[in-house]
Parts: structure tokens; C-alpha cells; sequence
């Protein structure tokens, strides 16, 4: 007997409702209807919601016969990992996206009342939340069902049943979706007029996503750390870079917003606006959309990459007509050399250049497998190579940036800019890692003395979350350059009861033991490292999938880690592991939320 | 002022004109040093190839030919076929969990003296039913 595949009627029918919805707030937001406006995008957002619980329901109630319910969940699921396979594959995401954008909506249309400016952006925001919605429903349809359903699922991917990966993948999604509400302000601005109350209403929500992307980004980082087990935080990944583009551009715009305020390159700040917007939808279409080949790429469907590029391509031309015909934007001033504006732009700058790296790394196998159809991969060391000096040149120049107010005479900053500019061709040349290590502590020094004076003069503490959120990227760097430079790895092949030493560490390999639990049975090592800790790494057969994981087990340590992954038994009985230290570890988590802490410190300092 | 403004875009302009010319000549670079062709064993066999390139070696694990070969470490070797041509690897480490015989591989290394591939890192992909794409598209 054939199973079939056909719509569902309920989920169906509410996902259209919501399409009409949020087309009919565009409308009545372009005629400035602004009360029948707010109406309809209360109404879009709540029948989203309505049509989300109502998947959720059916992960809940084991319902197989809807086929996204089959392929990423089963009975054996503990519930809350049922409720998180809601967002599991590519169409419960998307939906669950959709849903962020029109909430953010709902909220920013209740909290602004009676400006102009609300209904320009609603009517951008409502078009976006159309185009999203129609891709759902045509290309990314999360209601189907099957006719007749299954015993049992297919189960969620063991990688992602980790309490961390339960909210990593919303929190990256909502920040690409408060981005794009970012850029609706940004837009309404450019086409009527820049007034202060739309300027705070961006500066708000650039914080909000900012903040958001950035703590989505950590979250995979620590995951991909802990549950991945490759001993690393970040591969230069596709799928990875795919998320950092958006961040970097938001970084850049961020830091924009403080120059347009003077009305100084009005025409940069939009511009860095609509490329954060533009970078976040191919983030959010692309991740397990199949086009890009990574270790992200679930079961992938490549058939929707013809409607991304599709949409990708909409938004492209739609923003960039409006930004070439906004002429009011052009007409901003240029910074004042050696001002502090003129380093914020120096900054942008070498953001941008950044983002250019990585884009073309990124898309450059895409590129050649289209055109000469040759394959190949760009190794890690490329990104590594060229961002390491682009960075500390970042550095540099923040670091003179919280010196400035100072007064400093121009031609001694000339000069300490030329000087950075060398030392940044010259580690370019000799990828020498031990002057960017020295550079990067030098001037951690400096912006810890910098942050003491400032905490001893002054009593406001108005500038104190720059100080210290610029003070946490020179550390991260640091973390991260020792890190890369320093961590070593080796993987041996031992026996029960043998002890070995390993990178001058102890190592006592003492005992297998089986383990049993609702969804998956396996082995546990027990370690002794230097008579001083166990480390029990774990290797799970999924009962389900017959999935095979790996659970490293990591110690974590101020200055180092020491992480061991179990491998595979030998036929003599012996097991094979891998034995890693890894440097700066916790420095990097440390660093990372001080810097999260730092833009929320600042974001809700400006609303008092 | 205006004078000022005018020095100040030429400045900018020269500015970004040099830094530019810099980054692409240093992006060339990289991407030169740092670019691993992907490779079917046919490719490796009717090639010409160095002992110095490294590059990603694609394919299936042939059956029966996976063999433990340390006695004190962890080197394991198995032939990686197109099903018209296949290669010796040998690799010594911790294989990935989806590694098994009659599935897709890539190893990424260099070829050695014998003509056998010395890897460096094996990659399994997440997905069981992965296959590589190079085979994936022959047939």
C-alpha cells in the first residue's frame, strides 16, 4: 500500500490567513491607517502563534502521521527535546522565525504611538513577513501529512538533543529577524527624514540584535565545544561564517550609528544597514538549505535554493532602489581627520574589510564548483592568516579611540596610525604570531589602565561599557590567538588498566563500563589524568536511528583544558582516544560574556 | 572648510585605494596557499600529483579492506574506490563515528612515495546517507 502526502487543512489554512493578514497591514500601513494597521499585525502574530502551538501539539502528542513531526522526533524523546524538535529542521525554523518577526512587530507597534515613521517601517516589515510566509507555505511546508502514519519517528539528530542546541538556534534566528526590523526603521528613515525619536528606535534595536546574534553565536561556539566533540569552538565553516557575516556588518553598523547622529555619512550608515539586513536573510535561508556542502547540512533539499536566490535577489534590488533614490542621504559631511568619528570610520572600514575575507571565503568553492566545476575547500588557515593582522589592526585603532576625548595632537596620532599600518603589512607578510600575541598584551594593558583611570576620575559612568566591552575584544583575541597557536592534540591507542604519559600529562586508562538509558545505550571510559581528576568520555548508540555520537569529556582549568574523546575498540581489545590540551579556553567564555554583558550594560544605560 | 573637506576626501580616497590593492593581493595569497582541491582516486591515478600537495580524497571505503596495523598505535589502512580506480590510505587516529566499510569518506593528506595517501584528517559526514559528491554524480 502507498503512503501519500497531503496538506493539512488546519495548519494549512492558518498559514494562508496569516499571509492575507500580513498582507492587508502593508496596505493599510502605506495609506497610513495606522489603527487598522496594528490591528492586522496583531492578528498575523497571534495566528502564528496559533499554527506554531499547534505543531507543537503534535510533536507533544506523538502524532507521526504529520511527516515533520515523523523525521525529527519519536516516542522515546524526552518531551522537552520534543518541544525543541519544533525548530529541528529547516520548515519548523523558518516558521518559528516568521513568528519572531511578526512579534517584534506586534511589540513595536504597541510600545511607538502616533510617529510617522512606524507605518513606513510596518509596511517593509509586513512585506518581509508576506515573502517569508509565501516561502513557507510553497517551498517549506512544516503541515504535511501522511496518509497513513508511521509507528514511530524517525527521532531528532542525536547531535542536536543538547539542552544548549535548544535555544541556539532560535536566539542566532530571532537576532537575524530583529535585524531586519533594524532595517526597517533604517529604511522609513532614509525615505522620509532621520528625525531623533526614529534614530533612538534604531539605536534600541540595533542593540537588541546585536546582543541577540552575539549571544546565538556564543551558544553554537559552546556547544560546538562541548557536544561536538572536534576539541574546537569554531571551524570556519560555512554555516558558521554564514552567521559571523551578519554579526560583523552589525558590529560595523552599530558603531555607524554614533557618526550619523552628526549627520555625518548618513548615506555608510544605510548602506551598512541594508547589507546586515541582506546578510542575515542568506543566513537565515541558506543553514540546511542544502546549497552550502557542511557539517551543518542535515537531509538537505536543494530544490529551495532556486526560491532563496529568488528572494535574496528581491530584497537586493528592492533596497538598493530605494537607497539610491533616497538623495537626502547623500548629503551628510565627511569626518574630521583624526576626530573621533574619523577612527569610527577607520574602524567600519577595516569591519568591512573583514566581512570581505570571510565572504569570499565562503562562497568561493560555490563559485568555482558553479563555473569550472572543480571542487575543492579552503582550508582554515586561510581565514585564520589574513583576519589575525586585520584584527589587531582593529584593535589598534579602538584602543586610540578610548584615548581620544584625551586630545591628542593630530600629528603624533598620524604618526601611530602609520606605524599600525606597517605592523599590520609586516604580520601580513611574516604571519608572526608572537608579535601579535605582544601587540594584543601591550595593548590589553593599556586599555586596563585606560578603564582604572576612568573608573577613579570620573563618577558618571557614561563611557564605562565602551571602555569595557573593547577592553573584553582585545582579551577574546588574545584567548583566541593562544588558543589557535598553543592547543595541542594526540591520539593514541591503549588498554584497560595501562598507563601512559601524553604531552606531559598522566594518563591511567582504567576501565570501560556499559551504560544503558531511554534512548541510547553505549560505553563510558574512566580516565585518570595526572592522579589528580576522572574524565569520562561517552560513545552512544541512538536506540532509534542506530546513530553512532561521541561525548567528549572535558576539565576545565583557568589557563588550559584537557578534553578526551573515546574512539573505536581494537580487535586485541585495546581502545583508540584522543588526548587534547587546549589553551585559553575559559578566557574565551569569559571574555565573550563580559562583552555581552557590555552591549546590554550600554543598551539599557540609554534608555534611562 | 571646503578646502579642508576636499583634502580630507582625498586622503580617504588614496587611502582606500592602497589598502585595498593590499587585502586583494593578500586575499590571492592566502586562497593560493590555502586551497585543497577535492580528488576521486581515477583523478590521483591519471594525474600527476607531488608528495607536497595536499589535498581531500573522496570516495567509498572498499569492503574487507579495513586492517588494524599498529601494535601500539592506533593506524589503521583501507582502500578508498570510484569503483573504477582505488588508493591505499593509511591514517593513525581516532576515526569519526559514521566511518565504516561500503560508505562515503573523505581523508584529507598527502600522497606518499608508494603511491599511498597518508592522511592527516578523516571526515564522515553527519548525514548516514551521505555520499560524496563525486561519485554521487557519475552515476
Amino acid at each position: 500500500m502507498m503512503t501519500s502526502v497531503y496538506l493539512d487543512f488546519l495548519g494549512n489554512s492558518l498559514l494562508w490567513v496569516a499571509t492575507v493578514s500580513s498582507l492587508l497591514s502593508a496596505i493599510f500601513s502605506f495609506q497610513k491607517q495606522h489603527l487598522i494597521a496594528r490591528n492586522f499585525i496583531f492578528l498575523t502574530s497571534s495566528i502564528l502563534l496559533l499554527a506554531s502551538f499547534y505543531l507543537v501539539y503534535q510533536f507533544l502528542q506523538n502524532n507521526f502521521s504529520f511527516l515533520y513531526v515523523a523525521q525529527n522526533s519519536n516516542i522515546f524523546l524526552p518531551v522537552y527535546y520534543k518541544v525543541s524538535a519544533f525548530w529541528g529542521a529547516h520548515e519548523g525554523s523558518f516558521l518559528l522565525m516568521i513568528l519572531l518577526l511578526s512579534l517584534s512587530m506586534t511589540i513595536s507597534n504597541y510600545l511607538i504611538r502616533n510617529e510617522g515613521f512606524i507605518m513606513q517601517a510596518n509596511v517593509f516589515a509586513s512585506l518581509i513577513c508576506s515573502v517569508y510566509l509565501l516561502f513557507l507555505t510553497t517551498a517549506s511546508n512544516p503541515f504535511y501529512v501522511l496518509s497513513n502514519s508511521p509507528v514511530n519517528g524517525a527521532d531528532l539528530n542525536p547531535l542536536l538533543q543538547d539542552p544548549l542546541l535548544a535555544i541556539h538556534p532560535p536566539l542566532i534566528f530571532s537576532g537575524y529577524v530583529f535585524y531586519a526590523m533594524t532595517f526597517c526603521f533604517v529604511i522609513s528613515g532614509a525615505i522620509g527624514k532621520f528625525t531623533k525619536e526614529l534614530f533612538d528606535t534604531i539605536k534600541v534595536w540595533s542593540t537588541i540584535s546585536w546582543f541577540t546574534l552575539s549571544f546565538g553565536i556564543l551558544l553554537g561556539s559552546i556547544w560546538a565545544y562541548y557536544e561536538l566533540g572536534w576539541g574546537g569552538y569554531w571551524f570556519w565553516d560555512p554555516v558558521e561564517n554564514v552567521s559571523l557575516m551578519p554579526w560583523i556588518a552589525g558590529t560595523a553598523f552599530s558603531h555607524s550609528l554614533i557618526f550619523s547622529r552628526d549627520k555625518i555619512m548618513l548615506s555608510w550608515m544605510v548602506f551598512l544597514a541594508i547589507i546586515t539586513f541582506l546578510l542575515s536573510v542568506f543566513g537565515s535561508f541558506i543553514v540546511r538549505s542544502g546549497i552550502l556542502n557542511s557539517v551543518h547540512s542535515f537531509a538537505a533539499d536543494p530544490s529551495r535554493g532556486v526560491f532563496l536566490l529568488a528572494i535574496l535577489a528581491l530584497f537586493t534590488f528592492a533596497s538598493f532602489i530605494i537607497y539610491i533614490r533616497s538623495s537626502e542621504i547623500f548629503r551628510g559631511k565627511w569626518p574630521k581627520f583624526g576626530s573621533l568619528n574619523y577612527l569610527l570610520l577607520l574602524n567600519n572600514i577595516i569591519l568591512m574589510t573583514i566581512l570581505l575575507v570571510v565572504l569570499l571565503g565562503t562562497l568561493y568553492p560555490i563559485f568555482t564548483e558553479i563555473l569550472f566545476e572543480s571542487k575543492l575547500s579552503i582550508g582554515p588557515n586561510y581565514f585564520s592568516d589574513l583576519i589575525t593582522p586585520l584584527t589587531v589592526a582593529l584593535i589598534i585603532v579602538f584602543t586610540f579611540e578610548q584615548f581620544i576625548r584625551l586630545r591628542i595632537k593630530t600629528t603624533l596620532l598620524f604618526s601611530l596610525i602609520i606605524v599600525a599600518i606597517c605592523l599590520t603589512v609586516y604580520m601580513f607578510l611574516e604571519q608572526a604570531i608572537f608579535i601579535s600575541l605582544i601587540l594584543v598584551a601591550a595593548l590589553i594593558a593599556i586599555l586596563l589602565m585606560r578603564l582604572i583611570s576612568y573608573l577613579i576620575v570620573n563618577n558618571t559612568k557614561l563611557r564605562f561599557h565602551k571602555l569595557l566591552g573593547h577592553f573584553s575584544v582585545a582579551i577574546l583575541t588574545f584567548s583566541i590567538l593562544f588558543n589557535h597557536n598553543f592547543s595541542e592534540r594526540i591520539d593514541i591507542k591503549i588498554s584497560e588498566g595501562d598507563s601512559i604519559n601524553l604531552l606531559d600529562n598522566e594518563i591511567l586508562f582504567e576501565e570501560i563500563e556499559i551504560i544503558n538509558d531511554s534512548n541510547f545505550n553505549g560505553v563510558r571510559a574512566k580516565i585518570l589524568i595526572n592522579n589528580d581528576f576522572y574524565l569520562h568520555p561517552e560513545k552512544r548508540v541512538y536506540k532509534v536511528g542506530g546513530q553512532i555520537t561521541s561525548e567528549t569529556a572535558v576539565q576545565t582549568t583557568l589557563i588550559k583544558d584537557y578534553l578526551v574523546v573515546l574512539g573505536d575498540r581494537f580487535q586485541d581489545g585495546s581502545w583508540s582516544i584522543g588526548f587534547s590540551k587546549k589553551y585559553g579556553i575559559l578566557l574565551i567564555w569569559m571574555s565573550s560574556f563580559l562583552l555581552l554583558f557590555s552591549i546590554l550594560y550600554g543598551g539599557i544605560k540609554r534608555k534611562l | 572648510m571646503i578646502r579642508q573637506n576636499r583634502a580630507n576626501k582625498i586622503y580617504l580616497i588614496l587611502f582606500s585605494f592602497i589598502s585595498i590593492a593590499l587585502i586583494i593581493y593578500f586575499v590571492i595569497k592566502a586562497l593560493e596557499k590555502n586551497i585543497d582541491l577535492y580528488l576521486t582516486p581515477t583523478q590521483i591515478i591519471s594525474g600527476d600529483y607531488n608528495t607536497l600537495t595536499k589535498f581531500n580524497l573522496g570516495g567509498m571505503v572498499e569492503d574487507g579492506s579495513f586492517q588494524e596495523v599498529g601494535a601500539n598505535s592506533p593506524t589503521v589502512t583501507f582502500t578508498v574506490t570510484d569503483f573504477s580506480n582505488s588508493i591505499n590510505v593509511i591514517y593513525s587516529g581516532v576515526l569519526p563515528n559514521l566511518f565504516k566499510e561500503n560508505s562515503g569518506v573523505v581523508a584529507t593528506g598527502y600522497l606518499n612515495e608508494n603511491n599511498e595517501f597518508e592522511a592527516i584528517e578523516i571526515l564522515a559526514k553527519h548525514d548516514e546517507n551521505y555520499m560524496p559528491i563525486e561519485l554521487y554524480n557519475d552515476d
